[in-house]
């Protein structure tokens, strides 16, 4: 039986100076008798990139939602950048990006246009440099003037990218962020996350079912089933603990079949 | 400051859309033709009239005045009253109807609230870009239908001051149409529900109720005679009229109306219509409570679910 470990990374023995840039606990939300995630405690370390596995219906998204504002939880409470996701809601929405499963943004308005709306709602008064750096920062400046619409999904996925970090969030949230891509594009996306996270020091929380992405840009892994949380742990830990499997689909098999058990 | 974003936002959207654009065009033709309509139906019967005076003349016979001697200068522009109704409650529905459904046809629902955005900015946003749309479009109607007066009738500060009048009450009619199209956006998941539900609104207050209120005595609207059947008398028919009356919002528009422009009535009905405070009151109250439908409709809006769109 495999034992739930929260709030667990790489680097246990400075526990005591650790910032959690998501700190929830007991967090429930419930659709009339249906109960979508249950009693998640979790803590997310300020640097980190938290991979959030789960399968189809487990609550991942619910969770997101959550600590997002968009969602009010149906008991318990969390804090994301130190804010309270309940009552400083506003707060918390100035220090995170976001992007949803299959990003969209207006067809009609050109990349540029999106980016100019998204920072100005964001509260940036004059984004026109931001824009062009971030753009440059995701290799995406020569698709400036063209229409969403027009736009492949990868190119799309940058420009979302780009509106979720233009205002230098502490904590970005992507939601399934390859779905639909090529390889190619899983691949420049994964070292987007990576680039974002070594280099602007942004937290990242990704909800996937893909364990090939959780091998190649998580440091930190939650397994979320049903709603509830079964295991916690830094990535290298998890390697540890599971050697005698062979992959990580071995290794979150193992762990799901032992919840259940 | 994020409602000034979103109302610039809706009406650069707005200007990128077919239907709107097709609507418009319609609405801004027909201001241009209206007055013209108006001028020339009375030029023809004027110059029928000036043949008969020929004729009379020549016959040596008494020669009737003018039917159109005592005729207000603004009379020509009369017609305006039912395209607002017909067709300009219409293109606030259209407007309302694109400016709340947007973001959820967009799909952009859920990154516009991860931003520091709160619903009564969302709101205030899509109302102020609703109202500045409107006002700009009534504004060329305005100036469309100052210049042709000008140049068919006469024209004086009074008469535009009528006419501004008139134009500031079609507004907030018109208004109230809008918020009925943005209030449904919000509202309803499936687009073809949330456009059809305030159209069928509509159909009931321009047609159905003035049907049952206004329109009971069908004489009245072909004859200028008062009717002398006692069957019109008749306490169910004024039952009817007194319940439904009160609501017929697109009636109470066009006694206002004719009365700004000082029209005359042509047609006599045995029911007294309410006075222009009355009526201007319930214009009040159908804007007031057509935003608090919008208003509803934005508290409902969940946030989380809003790219589910239809």
């Amino acid at each position: 039986m495999v034992e739930k470990t929260i709030v667990n990374s790489s680097t246990k023995e400075d526990s005591s100076s650790f910032s959690f840039v998501i700190d929830v606990h007991n967090l429930t939300k419930k659709y009339g008798d249906f109960v979508a995630v249950k009693d998640l405690t979790l803590q997310v370390k300020k640097g980190e990139i938290f991979g959030f596995l789960g399968h189809n219906g487990a609550g991942k998204t619910t969770t997101i939602n959550m600590l997002t504002t968009l969602l009010e939880p149906t008991s318990g409470s969390g804090k994301v950048a130190g804010h309270d996701i309940q009552t400083k809601a506003l707060e918390v929405r100035k220090e995170i990006g976001y992007l949803p499963e299959n990003v969209q943004l207006y067809d009609s308005m050109t990349a540029y246009e999106n980016l100019e709306y998204f920072s100005k709602l964001s509260g940036i008064k004059k984004p026109d440099t931001k824009i062009w750096k971030e753009l440059d920062f995701l290799g995406a400046r020569s698709y400036a003037d063209q229409k969403i619409g027009e736009l492949s999904k990868g190119m799309r996925q940058r420009i979302g990218i780009a509106q979720a970090v233009i205002h230098e969030p502490k904590v970005l949230f992507l939601d399934e962020p390859t779905s639909g891509l090529d390889p190619f594009g899983v691949k420049q996306l994964r070292d987007i996350i990576l680039r974002l996270n070594a280099e602007k020091g942004i937290t990242i929380f990704m909800n996937t079912h893909l364990l090939q992405e959780v091998t190649k840009t998580c440091s930190t892994i939650g397994v979320l089933n049903h709603g509830s949380l079964i295991y916690v742990d830094s990535l290298s830990n998890t390697m540890k603990r599971f050697k005698d499997e062979q992959s990580l689909e071995e290794i979150y098999l193992t762990i799901e079949n032992n919840k259940e058990e | 400051m994020r409602s000034f974003f979103i109302a610039k936002n809706e009406i650069q959207h707005l200007f990128r859309e077919r239907t709107f654009f097709l609507m418009l065009t319609v609405f801004i033709l027909i201001s241009l033709t209206s007055t013209y309509i108006g001028w020339a139906s009375q030029h023809t019967v004027e110059s029928v009239y000036q043949e008969s005076v020929i004729t009379l003349q020549s016959l040596g016979k008494t020669v009737p005045p003018s039917p159109f001697s005592n005729l207000p200068p603004l009379e020509i522009v009369k017609n305006m009253i039912i395209y607002v109704v017909l067709i300009g409650s219409l293109l606030a529905i259209t407007i309302g109807h694109s400016i709340g459904t947007k973001d959820q046809r967009a799909g952009v629902v859920r990154i516009l609230f991860s931003k520091p955005l709160t619903k009564k900015e969302f709101l205030i946003g899509k109302a102020l870009s609703l109202g500045l749309v409107l006002f700009a479009i009534l504004m060329v109607s305005l100036i469309i239908s100052a210049v042709s007066v000008a140049m068919l009738s006469q024209m004086s500060i009074v008469l535009l001051l009528q006419l501004i009048e008139f134009y500031v009450v079609s507004f907030f009619y018109m208004l109230g149409f809008g918020f009925l199209g943005l209030g449904f956006g919000l509202m309803k998941r499936n687009s073809a529900i949330a456009l059809l539900t305030p159209i069928v609104i509509w159909v009931v207050i321009t047609f159905a109720l003035p049907e049952m209120s206004s329109a009971l005595y069908p004489t009245s609207s072909l004859n200028p005679i008062l009717p002398q059947t006692e069957i019109l008398n008749s306490p169910v028919l004024s039952a009817i009229h007194n319940v439904f009356y009160p609501f017929s919002v697109s009636e109470h528009y066009r006694v206002l109306s004719s009365g700004i422009l000082n029209l005359q009535e042509t047609t006599d009905t045995i029911y007294s219509n309410y006075s222009p405070i009355i009526c201007a009151f319930i214009l009040a109250a159908w804007v007031i409570i057509t935003s608090g439908v919008s208003t509803y409709s934005m508290s409902k809006f969940d946030i989380s679910k809003g790219d589910i769109y239809e």
